[in-house]
């Protein structure tokens, strides 16, 4: 039983490691480092826009960098506005650059 | 010869730095005692696990079960990092404690991190892998954490090309030093082969860990490639990432079964023995002194300088590890016997792990580093 379930739990990760070739996201795919994204989120509520501290707090994001992909910060308020703040209507600005690549710009409500 | 791990649990001590006499080898409990302070020290918000922002989002509808199993996520991750530490119940301490740690990531995507995923991975595999086989399981994990980095390497444009390592080293390191050297070069071809060499030392080590026989150089390599990228980065990555993986690998280390028998002739032994005996809470060392004269070549009348006189202070020592089968005895002298003293003993383990999981000294490492570079600056206008 032991052995089955560890089995069963390695082969889980090699799983997550072929799903990640196809897919943006790294997550429990093993990918230290794989990139690096420096960004900035700007959060707009009706005509108040939230300060830096508030937007940390919303998306318990602090930092304006990612070892990872830009799609894990993505994810998080994907999440975040399709739940918990999907009544606040928020309009948000995420300004990104990964790798020293152009600058990308991600928006939500997305269009 | 008695083997600890044939002794009852029962006689398992209280005493968090003793880790032989339980239902684990030493070694997978030191290991995974290891990884629990590694875990008390970097957990931070998970100690506390909230629902936010789930993995699995049937976790948002629990409504009122909610605080309930937040509170009781966090009274079972401290009794069972309690129980570990105290050599209660180890293997089921490992199994819950890792298991509790993959839960709250799973409640949390803003927690995750790929140290903290692999310390629960590994501490659930600690619990699950049989206590007398062969660790593959464990070495199985190691395989894939390090296949998995490598792969996703060799498949991002960014890592092929350089672009990662440039970007790294002049954006975010400012590691003056590789710029120069980089500047001598035709552009990227510096950060193309630290590219490929980290792919292929990750390879390397997947490789290395799927075969057993060269699981003590994997070891050996593996520490110097985890301390060579915390020196190379200045402190900045590899830091937690070098104490997991170190860790880890005790688990898959191959470990001494019986108590080590250490032959010595004065000097320098007498001295490990009053060292290394005040420091042996489980009986593994069984001393004896030889009163035999010492022979020329275990430094007697050869010996010139202070190299001459150490080499042969290491010689008049010799450690001999007892296989359980007729005939295995292996015996070790010189800086090997010390090293095999040294790296038998689960109690000096922990003032180490106390030293790297100290959060000031990355920084104090870091400036330490750049004094280093600043001084090799002036000596290399």
């Amino acid at each position: 039983m032991r052995l089955a379930l560890a089995i069963g739990f390695l082969l889980a990760q090699l799983a997550s490691i072929a799903y990640a070739r196809f897919v943006p996201t790294r997550y429990f795919a093993w990918t230290p480092y794989d990139a690096i994204t420096f960004y900035d989120i700007q959060v707009r509520i009706g005509d108040r826009r939230l300060e830096e501290k508030e937007v940390q707090r919303r998306y318990r994001l602090f930092g304006f960098r990612d070892n990872r992909s830009p799609q894990h910060v993505i994810d998080i308020v994907r999440q975040y506005e399709t739940t918990y703040g999907a009544e606040d209507g928020a309009q948000v600005i995420l300004r990104y650059r990964t790798n020293g690549r152009p600058e990308r710009t991600w928006l939500w409500p997305e269009r | 010869m008695i083997d600890r791990r044939s002794r009852s649990p029962s006689r398992a001590s209280w005493n968090p730095l003793v880790c032989g006499d339980t239902s684990l080898p030493a070694n997978r409990l030191l290991s995974a005692k290891l990884l629990a302070l590694f875990l008390l020290a970097h957990l931070g918000p998970l100690w506390t696990p909230r629902i936010h922002l789930p993995f699995l989002r049937f976790l948002d509808h629990l409504g009122p079960a909610a605080p309930v199993l937040e509170l009781g996520m966090t009274v079972a991750l401290l009794c069972f990092a309690g129980t570990l530490l105290l050599n209660r119940i180890p293997r089921a301490s490992c199994f819950a404690l890792g298991f509790l740690v993959l839960l709250g990531i799973l409640m949390d995507r803003t927690v995750y991190s790929n140290n903290k995923t692999f310390a629960g991975a590994f501490l659930l595999l600690l619990g699950l892998q049989e206590p007398d086989r062969p660790p593959l399981i464990l070495r199985a994990q190691l395989v894939l954490v390090y296949f998995g980095a490598g792969l996703n390497k060799l498949l991002d444009p960014d890592w092929r090309g350089g672009i990662f390592f440039e970007f790294w080293t002049h954006a975010v390191l400012d590691h003056t030093l590789y710029m120069e050297v980089a500047e001598l070069l035709p552009p990227l071809v510096l950060s193309k082969a630290m590219s490929w060499f980290v792919m292929f030392t990750e390879f390397g080590l997947a490789l290395g860990f799927a075969m057993p026989g060269l699981v003590p150089w994997v070891i050996a390599f593996g520490i110097l490639f985890h301390v060579g990228m915390l020196v190379f980065t200045g402190g900045e990555i590899s830091w937690v990432f070098l104490y997991a993986m170190s860790a880890a690998f005790v688990a898959v280390a191959r470990w001494p079964s019986t108590p080590l028998e250490v032959r010595y002739r004065g000097g320098i032994g007498l001295v490990l023995r009053r060292v290394l005996g005040s420091l042996d809470f489980e009986n593994l060392y069984r001393w004896r002194r030889l009163t035999a004269p010492v022979s020329e070549a275990a430094g007697g009348a050869a010996e010139r300088g202070i190299a001459g006189r150490t080499a042969g202070a290491l010689k008049r020592i010799e450690v001999v590890e007892h296989g359980t089968g007729p005939g295995s005895s292996n015996v070790r002298s010189g800086p090997g016997a010390i090293f095999l003293l040294l790296a038998a003993n689960p109690a000096l383990y922990f003032p180490v792990a106390a030293l790297l999981l100290w959060q000031p000294l990355p920084r104090f490492a870091r400036k330490t580093l750049d004094l280093a570079r600043r001084a090799l600056y002036r000596l290399v206008p």
